[in-house]
């Protein structure tokens, strides 16, 4: 089971992926459907529920602010 | 053909650029419009610009905002961060780039303008005319990092730090420094800085950037709005940088190249040696008037002189005939010299490149 992170541009979506990278964590960018319910069209990280966690705290240490987390389709 | 006509666009560009331009034509869609793979692909060529720029300029790749030039930039900064009836400063060197836009505010009575008197020979008076123009009331002051008419270096460290008030923002026109000196926007203190990718990187024309330091947060006011790629059910632009002031389709092309000039960018080692060589030797020569330079100051390589008995711009057309590209005239920015004295006049600007050597200082040289 994955979850994405809703993030508000493509430039933080991307320095989140090789943010995550860089700490082990893959993720893969997406414009899934279930993004549009946040926040119109936008980036998402998908990441493993498993990690979700750990990701999520690298992510707001390095000032990326999440818009929402949805489930993967 | 000789080229010293590095202040308007640098020359020969990067060997990597044409080939990273020539990918990306066959390689990418429009960024941040699709799912598939070359709209991906587009938005990875962006990012990895955004992310060497930052590197290069001391701040972070949201910071960047990815414009067509440096001119782009500064109307971008400058109307999306004038303070609504405030006041503004600036030198008596800029280029156009910075007094158009203010004057287009000014005559909307949406600001008002002070300028201040720079000195060529003494940083100290440029330093304590700054602080006295900013006083306790301007709330932006926009500023060239060096000339583009005699290549002075302004001392923006020292300025900003002149002025201790929370609520002053600082521009900086670095399209002369961008690339021939060493530029950190946290060391330099202002708010932003405005480059043109295509002199000083040798990346290709069509690109620039608007940098924004790392630890400040800017309310912009937008200059254009259009589609973003994200947050599509607002009528309004994102509030995030860089996303906020990059309204359409970029330059994804122009992007690639820059990024491939990034990547293969050094700072230059033999431009102040052969700038120095190239001042004194003119000096000595008969009939050649050397402008705005002083010893006591610092300089990017652009050095402004008049021959004796020619007009500039005939000088000028008479050595590309000989096959040096150099530039006469008043090189869009008339107030900068009328402060040095030759704003009746204009006068032949050099402006060197790494990959300018001495025989092609020789040849000039003989030519005059």
């Amino acid at each position: 089971m994955d979850v994405i992170f809703v993030l508000s541009s493509v430039t933080y979506a991307m320095k989140g992926r090789d943010l995550l990278a860089d700490n082990g964590i893959p993720s893969v960018l997406t414009r899934a459907a279930a993004i549009r319910k946040v926040r119109g069209c936008g980036y998402g990280l998908q990441v493993r529920e498993s990690q979700r966690e750990q990701a999520e705290t690298i992510l707001k240490k390095a000032g990326i602010g999440l818009l929402g987390v949805v489930p993967a389709p | 053909m000789i080229y010293l006509d590095n202040a308007a666009t640098g020359l020969p560009k990067s060997p990597g650029v044409r080939e990273a331009m020539e990918r990306a034509l066959s390689e990418c869609g429009n960024p941040s419009r699709g799912s598939h793979s070359l709209s991906k692909n587009a938005d990875e060529v962006l990012y990895r610009c955004r992310v060497l720029l930052a590197k290069q300029f001391g701040t972070l790749p949201e910071k960047v905002v990815l414009t067509k030039n440096a001119t782009e930039a500064l109307n971008l900064a400058i109307k999306g961060l004038s303070p609504k009836d405030g006041e503004v400063v600036t030198s008596d060197l800029e280029h156009n780039a910075v007094l158009r836009p203010l004057h287009a505010l000014r005559a909307a009575r949406e600001i008002t303008l002070k300028q201040f008197r720079t000195s060529l020979s003494d940083d100290g008076v440029t330093v304590e005319n700054f602080r006295t123009a900013v006083g306790s009331t301007a709330g932006l002051a926009v500023v060239t990092h060096a000339s583009n008419v005699c290549g002075r270096i302004l001392p923006l460290k020292a300025m900003r730090e002149a002025v201790d008030r929370k609520d002053f923002l600082m521009i900086a026109d670095c399209s002369q420094t961008a690339g021939h000196i060493p530029i950190d926007i946290t060391e330099l203190g202002v708010d932003v800085i405005c480059i043109p990718g295509h002199k000083g990187l040798y990346g290709p024309m069509g690109t620039g950037a608007l940098i924004c330091h790392p630890a400040r947060e800017l309310a912009f006011r937008t200059l254009m709005e259009g589609g973003s790629g994200v947050h599509s059910r607002s009528l309004f632009m994102p509030e995030e940088l860089p996303e906020r002031l990059e309204a359409g389709t970029p330059n994804v092309y122009g992007f690639a190249g820059l990024a491939a000039a990034l990547s293969e960018f050094s700072l230059p080692q033999k431009e102040n040696a052969l700038f120095g060589e190239l001042e004194k030797a003119l000096r000595e020569k008969q009939g050649i008037r050397i402008h705005g330079y002083h010893k006591s100051g610092r300089y990017v390589p652009v050095l402004l002189f008049n021959k004796q008995g020619i007009d500039c711009e005939v000088l000028a057309e008479r050595l590309a005939e000989k096959g040096i590209a150099v530039r006469g005239g008043l090189h869009c920015a008339p107030a900068a010299h009328r402060t040095i004295g030759t704003g009746a006049i204009g006068g032949v600007r050099v402006s060197l490149g790494r990959a300018n050597t001495a025989l092609h200082l020789e040849a000039l040289l003989e030519a005059l």
